[in-house]
């Protein structure tokens, strides 16, 4: 049996005195595509952060197919791909250069990354550029380079942070399309986005954080409580919309 | 505008720096140094001030050294800071922010000397000012008016006319490479001040020897020079201090008159043309590297040829490091095999930690990559390695060609000289990475500050320590006559295992090191 993209256990981090996220558990099966929701500073980008290996959980185990990331960094860290909030770019690269550097940090045997590579930047429209260093990106143009890195080891866990920043309307549906593909070979996704709409459309079951700490999980049918008359907005503004900075 | 909110925020941010959140931030080092350099200078020229008039010299020697002082000053805001207020016009990251609020040029020009102030005034606060204090103290006659007008011209003029003569080639420079001119022209502004200091302080010293003989041949400064008037309008009485405060107020006004007519004009433009960064077409190589390090190294390769103000800067600094011991050589002649071997030494650790410093914080923000990625802190460090060896090692073996064929060494000597620089690069690599994994800033823009302010302090420390230790070996062990193959192997291999010693350090803090979260 094909383990889970992504276990999460009873995670925390703390800033000083802060609790920026506090006891998460939650899990991505295999083609699942999970939302991440919360108000600004409820903790999204930090548990994607420490789900990613970027920041170090003060408690708390993850797992990532079958890999712990405390215990076995380097194999939990092959099997995701992560798309931050601000893509981390060098500025001097071409976008070709830079994604020829990403398959080697990933160890891919470098005809079939530049294959791969070649083929999602024309999905995303950006081969025609794919030659021009990254410093002359727009913003829209630096999320899909941060894109295509993430999907190039074709990991079985994508982590993305509000991707649809800075994305034109024809991106974005590539993006939902490409993680639709991704989840329907039998990967996890999981996003966080604050457009519920987007969530709605895009995800079978989402998570909502308020103050760090999960306040809702299921499907979205489960979420409504068998009412199709709510959205999810009305959802979210329940359990999580309202949530003070913490 | 509302001037007053402006001024607050930007007073909040400074004092922010220093102390946030019950904690001491990074700011603080500098302020610390700063009170440090203040003291120095204060307790120096009192003392100074002090022994002239026991010696019952006349008067004018005083104003001779306090004129001395401001010119210093002056200098190190002419060469030095004015960098900081150009990079701030033009470079920083919140200028988007600013161009799109409804101010004009001028008030952001307002705005941006404010926001540099705390550096800019760093040269009056830490040396005019405390001279100009002990100066009042033991010979009297300042009246703090005047000094208030003196320190006032010390910052105008040098940043007003710097400005008005550095915006116009601003304006001239293609768009991308406006970060570019803005590095070249602090490097010239460091190598000139490097000059300066190196060439003419060497000689002081030895004529200071004695110091009546020492202040007898200090030179008068330059009379048409805005720091011999600001020195005068400080120490004349009456009608002649009147004068000089008087020609101090109409040069900063002409100053900063000019400054704020080609910010008018100009400032616009060169704004627009920065942000206007197209990005430059690469070539792309049919060549695919099959190997981790070979990725690593085509990637530095790439990042060094495209940003290459900062080799440049780097050649600039380690080239003006070798020629060190010459400034010195009139104060303590040496025999000839151990001033090649201090140039080479000197050069060696310079180039190592300029070289070593800089590989981490040239990657910015994207050294995240070696958390996110599967190759971990320790392993990414260790990868940089070849690269800096590459770059630090073919600089090496050029200059000492260069030092062996000009001191005319032969066989051993080139053997001895050799194994002196390759030891102290080595070592200085080691601490070069480690400074730059732990005080490296992600956000530099010129290519002499990819350190922190506290990294750079640290870095000259370190890097004075380690040259002084090396000269110190190099003195105690044999000063005129080469070291036999198996000193010489020792040497190298105790500088390989500080380096590696050095290198663990760095791998942890790699390791450690979080980017900022969300």
């Amino acid at each position: 049996m094909r383990a889970a993209p992504l276990v999460v256990e009873s995670l925390a981090r703390r800033f000083g005195r802060l609790e920026a996220v506090v006891d998460v558990s939650l899990a991505v099966g295999p083609g699942e595509i999970v939302g991440l929701l919360g108000a600004n500073g409820a903790g999204k980008t930090t548990t994607l952060r420490c789900i990613s290996g970027l920041l170090e959980p003060h408690r708390g185990r993850i797992t990532v197919a079958g890999a712990d990331l405390a215990g076995e960094p380097r194999v939990a860290k092959t099997r995701l791909g992560f798309v931050p909030d601000r893509p981390l770019l060098y500025d001097k690269l071409s976008a070709r250069e830079f994604l020829a550097f990403v398959a080697a940090l990933y160890d891919l045997p470098a005809e079939a990354a530049e294959r791969r590579a070649e083929s999602l930047l024309a999905r995303l429209e950006l081969a025609p550029h794919a030659d021009r260093t990254i410093e002359g990106y727009s913003l829209g143009m630096r999320q899909k380079t941060s894109i295509v890195a993430a999907l190039l080891h074709s990991p079985p866990l994508v982590l993305l942070d509000e991707p649809l920043n800075g994305l034109d309307p024809p991106s974005a549906r590539v993006l939902k399309d490409l993680l639709r593909e991704h989840a329907a070979a039998g990967g996890g996704v999981l996003v966080s986005t604050h457009l519920l709409d987007v969530a709605e459309r895009l995800c079978d079951r989402v998570v909502i954080l308020r103050s760090g700490r999960v306040v809702a999980a299921g499907t979205l049918d489960a979420l409504r409580g068998g009412d199709a008359r709510r959205s999810l907005e009305d959802v979210f503004l329940e359990l999580g919309g309202a949530d003070a900075p913490p | 505008m509302n001037v007053a909110v402006v001024t607050r925020t930007h007073g909040r941010l400074a004092w922010r720096e220093v102390w946030f959140a019950g904690r001491l931030r990074r700011g603080f080092m500098p302020l610390v140094l700063s009170l440090l350099t203040l003291l120095a200078f204060g307790g120096g020229s009192l003392a100074l001030f002090s022994a002239i008039a026991r010696a019952h010299a006349p008067v004018e020697w005083s104003e001779r050294v306090l004129a001395w002082a401001f010119t210093l000053a002056f200098l190190l805001l002419a060469l030095g800071d004015l960098q900081a207020s150009l990079d701030a016009l033009v470079a920083e990251p919140d200028l988007e922010r600013l161009r799109a609020a409804p101010i004009t040029s001028r008030q952001l020009l307002g705005i941006k000397l404010m926001q540099t102030l705390p550096r800019t005034l760093s040269p009056l606060l830490t040396i005019a000012l405390p001279v100009a204090l002990a100066y009042a103290r033991v010979v009297g006659g300042v009246h703090p008016l005047a000094l208030v007008v003196a320190l006032l011209t010390l910052w105008a003029v040098p940043l007003g006319l710097g400005l008005a003569l550095a915006l116009p080639l601003l304006r001239a420079a293609p768009a991308a490479r406006i970060r570019e001119s803005l590095a070249v022209l602090a490097t010239f502004a460091f190598v000139a001040g490097w000059l300066v200091n190196v060439f003419w302080m060497p000689r002081l010293a030895m004529n200071g020897a004695e110091l009546t003989a020492g202040l007898r041949a200090l030179p008068a400064p330059p009379a048409w020079s805005p720091a011999t008037w600001a020195a005068h309008a400080a120490t004349a009485d009456g009608r002649a201090a009147l004068e000089s405060a008087g020609g101090c107020v109409l040069a900063a006004s002409a100053a900063l008159g000019l400054a704020l007519a080609a910010a008018t004009q100009l400032l616009a433009g060169i704004e627009a043309q920065a942000a206007a960064v197209s990005g430059r077409r690469v070539r792309a190589s049919a060549r695919r590297e099959h190997t981790l390090a070979g990725a690593f190294l085509r990637r530095d390769a790439a990042l060094v040829a495209r940003d290459w103000p900062i080799l440049l800067d780097t050649l600039a600094s380690v080239a003006l490091w070798s020629l060190l011991p010459l400034a010195v050589l009139p104060v303590a002649p040496l025999p000839r095999l151990e001033l090649a071997r201090n140039m080479l030494i000197m050069l060696s650790v310079s180039l190592g930690h300029d070289v070593a410093a800089r590989a981490l914080p040239l990657e910015r923000a994207s050294l995240a990559w070696a958390r996110l990625s599967p190759v971990g802190g320790a392993r990414w460090v260790r990868l940089r390695l070849p690269g800096v060896c590459i770059v630090s090692g073919a600089l090496l073996l050029g200059a000492a060609a260069l030092v062996c064929a000009v001191f005319g060494l032969h066989g051993h000597e080139v053997l001895d000289v050799l194994a002196f620089g390759l030891a102290a690069v080595t070592s200085a690599s080691g601490t070069g990475l480690l400074v730059g994994a732990a005080m490296g800033d992600p956000a530099w823009t010129n290519p002499r500050a990819m350190l922190g302010p506290g990294g750079r302090n640290v870095s000259v420390w370190g890097l004075l320590l380690q040259a002084g230790l090396w000269l110190v070996v190099s003195r105690r062990v044999s000063a005129a006559e080469p070291l036999s193959p198996g000193v010489l192997l020792l040497l190298v291999a105790a500088g390989g295992t500080f380096a590696l010693l050095m290198l663990g350090f760095a791998a942890r803090v790699v390791e450690r090191r979080e980017p900022g979260a969300g």
